[in-house]
């Protein structure tokens, strides 16, 4: 497989990891570490500057794990580039662009966050949007200059798995920037089959800190990662509906 | 009910009275439920399936809010009232002492609920807009959202021309309880005073989702009417929030009555087997939807409730104005409370049955 570079940065783990609804700050980090995540998103609306005690960042080893802050609470371009400024005036260029205006399903909204993303990156954030899995609107965020896509697998938090695969697979085989799935991944073989399908990473969140044990599910998700993708290194043998059988029969014409 | 329902209450009621154990099983099992389930899941018989509920809406809890818990607490700017509501101790005929407090006084309240690591406050206040015109709520706000991130407001009813001010002062979330969806019993317990208007109310949380107004938060007093009727009118009044205002997330609330100093008694008492029940119903109905759980309630029951259902709750509450800078409790409260635990001491309950209390979950950025 390619190795996966966002804008200048490369990553050797292809999978990333939200850091909400964990049940303490010893738990997200012990998760954190267990993922070996080089990459992850935090909400601007759980940062406290302020109050060190209550800070999520504190929690999180920046000498191994890259901060995307992410725009969660946006409900359109202007408060989603308010949270973007803010988050840089603190040292964070990366920026997982959210806006989702509907509270019940979280679902992105596609006009404002073209809107968001164009300015932002003439702004020089690198944006990674948040979007459903609209082929289109993919190649309308490319040919803006973001750095990645990130279309849902399904919403967000519902670990569903990969709903949307048909346009998933369109959007990878079209796209000329990493595409990782984000939202919906609920279960290691779901992350397992967004890297066969092709995506380039898959983000993960709910399915992690919501398990009863979140450090051995992150480790379960790391293993299903990677073996995804020495997977597809091993070069996998073509899918056929016919039965072959293992030891074909023009083997043994070989030998007789 | 709540009026331009289809169905009438007697139909609503008779509906609920014949449903069934395996229509209340049948309702469990759907992936996608509606108004219709929450009516099973509210009946009488449902009961007996409680601990499959328990484990549905826990599940649904931990998937939309993960183990985390968010802390809020009510700050009241004036007891003064110029209603009526025959529950309520601001009642304008209960002769005590009122006051509505001023900016400096409110500062000062802010800066010590502040200082107990609380981040998103509550604004509360009886009605009386000659103490509060809307340039003073709109200073007030102004001024809070320096100190919190996540502001709500509890007050009286404003036009929606007074939520766009506020909600661009910085209101986040509205609430605004209905306090009985029966109209004859909403008259009679609301004798005078503005508040006396059952649609003028009903309309009022539509005008925050006009305003733009985040979170609408909705409920009834627990203990007033049938709790069973009262639900199937939140539950639509919910439905119908939730289509008109796409961008505005719902928030329930369950307030059960407490007794007040002027003796008023729970109509129909509501017990907490019920209030759980209730809960549930409504979790596992609009699982993605707030729940809040108040002070009224106890620190056991708070604790319980958290982890099928409440994913915000009230911590330290004083509902007095300046309650909180001024530690002795002289002025007349709206209620009495049930969980007086600190802050601290609610952490810590909630670290040992393993929920992470949040106090910042917004920021005023946005």
């Amino acid at each position: 497989m390619k190795a996966l570079k966002i804008a200048d940065t490369e990553f050797k783990s292809r999978l990333f990891l939200g850091t909400g609804k964990f049940s303490s700050r010893e738990a997200m980090k012990n998760a954190l570490i267990a993922s070996e995540t080089e990459l992850v998103t935090v909400a601007l609306t759980r940062v406290d500057f302020d109050n060190k005690e209550d800070d999520i960042l504190s929690a999180i080893d920046t000498s191994k794990v890259k901060i995307m802050l992410n725009t969660s609470g946006a409900r359109d371009a202007e408060e989603a580039i308010r949270i973007a400024e803010f988050g840089r005036a603190a040292g964070n260029n990366w920026i997982k662009l959210e806006i989702h205006p509907d509270p019940t399903y979280l679902l992105p909204d596609p006009i404002e966050t073209l809107k968001a993303a164009e300015i932002l990156v003439k702004k020089g954030f690198i944006v990674l949007p948040y979007i459903n899995a609209d082929p289109v609107l993919a190649k309308r965020l490319e040919d803006v200059g973001v750095h990645t896509v990130m279309p849902l697998g399904a919403p967000i938090g519902s670990n569903q798995g990969l709903q949307t695969e048909a346009m998933l697979r369109i959007i990878i085989e079209q796209s000329n920037i990493p595409v990782i799935v984000d939202a919906g991944i609920g279960l290691p073989s779901h992350a397992a089959a967004a890297i066969e399908l092709g995506a380039d990473a898959v983000l993960v969140n709910t399915a992690i800190a919501a398990a009863d044990d979140p450090v051995l599910m992150a480790k379960a998700f790391a293993m299903a990662v990677r073996s995804a993708e020495m997977g597809i290194q091993a070069g996998p043998a073509s899918a056929s509906l016919t039965a072959s059988s293992t030891s074909p029969q023009n083997t043994f014409n070989d030998l007789f | 009910m709540l009026p331009y329902l289809k169905k009438t209450e007697e139909q609503v009621n008779t509906y609920i009275a014949g449903v069934t154990v395996d229509m209340v099983k049948g309702s469990l099992r759907k992936e996608h439920r509606d108004f219709q389930d929450l009516l099973n899941l509210i009946s009488p018989v449902a009961k007996q399936a409680i601990g499959e509920m328990r484990s549905i809406a826990a599940a649904y809890r931990k998937m939309h809010f993960g183990k985390t818990v968010r802390l809020y607490t009510p700050l009241y700017i004036s007891n003064k009232c110029i209603n009526s509501c025959a529950y309520c101790d601001f009642n304008i005929k209960n002769k005590s002492e009122r006051k509505t407090l001023t900016l400096e006084e409110i500062i000062a309240e802010a800066k010590a609920i502040k200082a107990l690591g609380i981040d998103s406050l509550l604004l509360v206040a009886g009605e009386d807009p000659k103490s509060m015109p809307i340039e003073f709520l709109e200073q007030v706000v102004k001024e809070m959202k320096k100190y919190f991130s996540y502001l709500s407001i509890e007050i009286f009813p404003l036009s929606t021309e007074g939520y766009k001010r506020l909600f661009d002062a910085g209101v986040d979330g509205l609430t605004l309880y209905q306090e009985t969806y029966n109209q004859k019993l909403y008259e009679e317990l609301h004798p005078s005073g503005p508040k006396r208007d059952y649609l003028s109310r009903i309309d009022a949380i539509s005008r925050g989702g006009k305003a733009g107004i985040r979170t609408l938060g909705i409920g009834f007093l627990l203990g007033l009417y049938d709790w069973r009727t009262e639900s199937a009118s939140l539950a639509a009044h919910a439905i119908w929030l939730r289509k008109h205002f796409w961008k505005s997330k719902v928030q329930f609330s369950f307030p059960r009555l407490t007794p007040v100093s002027t003796g008023f008694q729970a109509l129909q008492p509501v017990s907490e087997e019920e209030l759980e029940q209730m809960m549930l119903a409504f979790r596992i109905v609009f699982p993605e939807s707030d729940m809040t759980i108040s002070t009224r309630e106890s620190a056991e029951f708070r604790d319980n409730i958290v982890m099928s259902c409440a994913g915000n709750i009230s911590a330290e509450s004083k509902v007095t104005p300046g309650g909180y800078a001024d530690s002795e409790d002289k002025d007349v409260g709206q209620f009495m409370l049930n969980d007086t635990r600190s802050t601290k001491q609610i952490k810590e309950d909630l670290k040992a049955i393993g929920f992470e209390t949040v106090s910042k979950y917004w920021d005023k950025v946005i």
